[in-house]
């Protein structure tokens, strides 16, 4: 009877591993699986069906859903791959988590020529091609960019010209007794912010020296500046309420309402076809400009999202997931990513793309945005920089320039070499 | 951090039988005694077994560079991390916001929970439906506790969110508190009303028949008798409190200097894949509670032997 019971419990335990084991690996026709990680986008079962239907039974791609948070997405990413899951094929990755995913060895680099469609830098907008490289290497394939752009309400700007610098910008709604929607809640999107103004002010956050050490940059002009423009716009009248709570959805909402009292708002470009969908009239009175500048003669250096595809360190099928890779980032792919979620294509030959344009009018505007984006921080430590810029640039009203500029610069000193309680 | 959770009986079970062992040496005492050991050694071995483990590997991974993003830079540090932590300002700011958060949450806990208590106890009729009401939202989950409260107050969504207490520091402190407060005061009520219970009855007829008034017969009858079920009840919510965690990650997730050294330790841990740096806050959390623990039970001058022997 003992001996049963043993018996018993030796076969539920192995059973479920077993089955899990032939599982995941094969489809029901003999297909090998390609577990795809990415968070949870409306795009993802178009170009997942179109690229099984061109595989014709070399793959299947199977898309695992993250969650919403891109915090967290990276947080499940993370956990797996430093507990070397080969479950894990295919990775949809933040532009930003490309450096760090590389020099940890949780994905592996492409060869020159294994990528067909976004491998070298003649096909591929600057901005996106450079986040996928890390030490020489490319890592990531771009698989599509985003970036953000200054929307305003054309009816509430009325006759004063549209801003092109911060200043401006802030002068401008003042003027009107209106609101600038943008994002002030402790988050990334609060770093996207930061090194977008950093960048286009001429400095760096971090900067790689020729070895492929990392240090702080931030001279000290640029950043007081654009500690200056955060601060300022903060403790102005332009600033919404609950500007320390909110984030691009929160601006979303607020802009969109029609009584909204916001005649400016700086987001991603999902905000269009979002209002589009919502209130075909209000999208009309959205008018669309480039990002600001911080100081009148050097260009905006504008954030830059999106994802790169990376392949897992541990997966058991790398000519596969790279098939994937390849089918995932071909002009069809990303023409329905750019048309369904409004996240424009990394590939040159889309920039003016007709069909895109129909959906999205700005994209020529994106496109060159794209050219000169600001890309932030490539390095191992990315997300110890991301915690203590957050750490000490919020709320944004309690900015006080010169006493922030030294503790930014010795908290990010010890967050780079990943010795800074966060 | 969960592998903490049953530090505070741990703390607690030597005690108790050290105490013991000085009363009274009578035969049936000491046989007592023997059973006691011989029925309790089973679950403290399992304990030792499955909290001795993580614990010692944690203070081994504490005295490292231990970081899964740069493996190739590992190395024994000794005590570095422990003085990166005690060094830091992020760190006392932490300790202080998770000072806070626990005295005025246990605190209201306290005055609240006994109200309830009272209530439970004295209740005429109803008394079941009164105890079921009072113990709902025990049953509710931590985090949908948190979010039902961030939700309540934020300005898209919630009825009181005009006043967008999140935005701000004090309101971010007073929406945490109330959480906390609403979640966990029926287990205090409960820890309180089994001291209450045990406050005989004849007592508090005499007391009424010296001429005592209400408040007297509490003050002085009712609360000194049920000292030892304060202590445990006090103890226990200290012990939870200090360790919080999901509310501040639900509701502020540590922004407006709300961050906790709970939330430190995740971040350096689950984040940043920081396991040495990680493990030492860990472990800093962990001497905290025990010293925690230590004050309570001395500076009660009560030992939890005779709050058993009365329950």
């Amino acid at each position: 009877m003992r001996r049963r019971t043993g018996l018993l419990l030796a076969a539920l335990t192995i059973a479920p591993l077993a089955g899990c084991g032939s599982g995941s690996d094969t489809a029901a026709g003999g297909a090998p699986i390609v577990n795809w990680y990415i968070g949870n986008e409306s795009w993802l079962p178009d170009v997942i069906s179109a690229c099984n239907a061109k595989a014709g039974g070399k793959y299947e791609l199977k898309a695992e859903s993250l969650p919403t948070n891109p915090d967290s997405q990276r947080e499940q990413l993370v956990r797996r791959l430093a507990a070397k899951d080969s479950s894990i094929d295919l990775i949809g990755m933040d532009v930003v988590w490309t450096g760090e995913f590389a020099q940890a060895g949780w994905i592996t680099p492409f060869a020159q020529g294994e990528l067909t469609t976004v491998g070298s830098a003649d096909k591929v907008l600057k901005g996106p091609f450079e986040s996928a490289q890390t030490e020489g290497k490319q890592y990531g394939a771009p698989l599509n960019s985003n970036t953000r752009l200054l929307w305003y309400r054309k009816s509430k700007l009325g006759s004063e010209p549209v801003p092109e610098t911060w200043d401006q910008l802030l002068d401008t709604a003042e003027k009107l007794g209106t609101k600038i929607q943008e994002t002030g809640k402790r988050a990334e999107s609060l770093v996207v912010f930061f090194n977008a103004l950093e960048e286009s002010a001429g400095g760096h956050i971090v900067t790689t020296n020729p070895d492929g050490s990392t240090q702080v940059d931030l001279p000290e002009q640029p950043t007081l500046k654009a500690l200056d423009i955060m601060k300022r716009y903060a403790s102005s009248s332009t600033a919404p309420t609950a500007l320390s709570t909110s984030a691009e959805d929160d601006n979303r909402l607020a802009f969109e309402s029609a009584d909204s009292d916001s005649t400016f708002m700086v987001n991603w470009p999902y905000v269009y076809p979002s209002v589009l969908e919502a209130d075909p009239e209000l999208a009309k009175d959205y008018g669309v400009a480039p990002y600001p500048k911080v100081t009148p003669d050097l260009p905006a250096r504008a954030p830059l999202g999106g994802y790169n595809l990376g392949i897992g360190a541990y997966t058991k099928d790398r000519a596969a997931a790279l098939a994937a890779t390849n089918c995932l980032t071909e002009p069809d792919q990303q023409r329905t990513i750019a048309i369904t979620g409004g996240q424009p294509s990394v590939l040159r030959e889309l920039g003016d793309d007709p069909k895109i344009k129909e959906k999205l009018p700005f994209l020529p505007l994106m496109t060159k945005q794209l050219e000169d984006a600001a890309p932030r921080p490539v390095t191992p430590a990315y997300n110890d920089i991301s915690l203590a810029v957050r750490q000490v640039l919020h709320p944004m009203d309690a900015i006080d320039p010169p006493t922030t500029y030294p503790a930014l610069r010795d908290l990010l000193e010890r967050a780079l070499k990943s010795q800074a309680v966060l | 951090m969960a592998t903490q959770a049953p530090t505070g009986s741990r703390a607690i079970t030597p005690r108790s039988g050290g105490t013991r062992a000085k009363g009274g040496d009578t035969d049936r005492a000491r046989a007592e005694r023997n059973l006691g050991i011989k029925l309790a050694a089973p679950a403290a071995i399992i304990m030792l077994l499955v909290t001795a483990y993580p614990i010692l590997y944690a203070i081994y991974l504490s005295l490292f560079r231990y970081d899964l993003r740069t493996p190739e830079l590992n190395e024994f540090v000794g005590l570095s991390n422990y003085v990166l932590v005690l060094t830091s300002g992020v760190w006392w700011q932490a300790v202080l916001s998770t000072v806070v958060i626990t005295v005025f949450s246990v605190l209201l806990e306290l005055v609240i929970g006994l109200a309830f208590a009272l209530v439970m106890h004295r209740a005429i009729f109803g008394r079941r439906s009164v105890r079921t009401a009072i113990l709902i939202p025990y049953g509710i989950i931590t985090v949908i506790a948190a979010f039902a409260f961030r939700f309540a107050v934020s300005p898209d969504t919630g009825f009181i969110g005009s006043l967008n207490p999140l935005g701000g520091q004090i309101g971010s402190y007073i929406t945490i508190i109330l959480t906390e407060v609403w979640k966990t005061t029926p287990f205090m009520s409960l820890l309180l009303l089994s001291g209450l219970a045990t406050v005989p009855e004849e007592m508090q007829e005499a007391a009424k028949v010296d001429g005592a008034t209400a408040s007297q017969r509490l003050f002085k009858v009712t609360l000194p008798n049920m000292k030892g079920a304060i202590l445990v009840a006090l103890l226990f919510r200290t012990l939870d409190a200090f360790r919080i965690f999901d509310t501040v990650y639900v509701q502020t997730a540590g922004a407006l200097k709300t961050q906790t050294i709970s939330g430190l330790g995740y971040n350096a841990l689950i984040s940043r894949v920081n396991l040495g740096l990680g493990s030492a806050i860990s472990m800093l959390l962990f001497l905290m509670i025990i010293a925690i623990a230590f004050l309570f039970v001395k500076g009660f001058k009560t030992n939890l032997g005779t709050v058993k022997g009365a329950g």
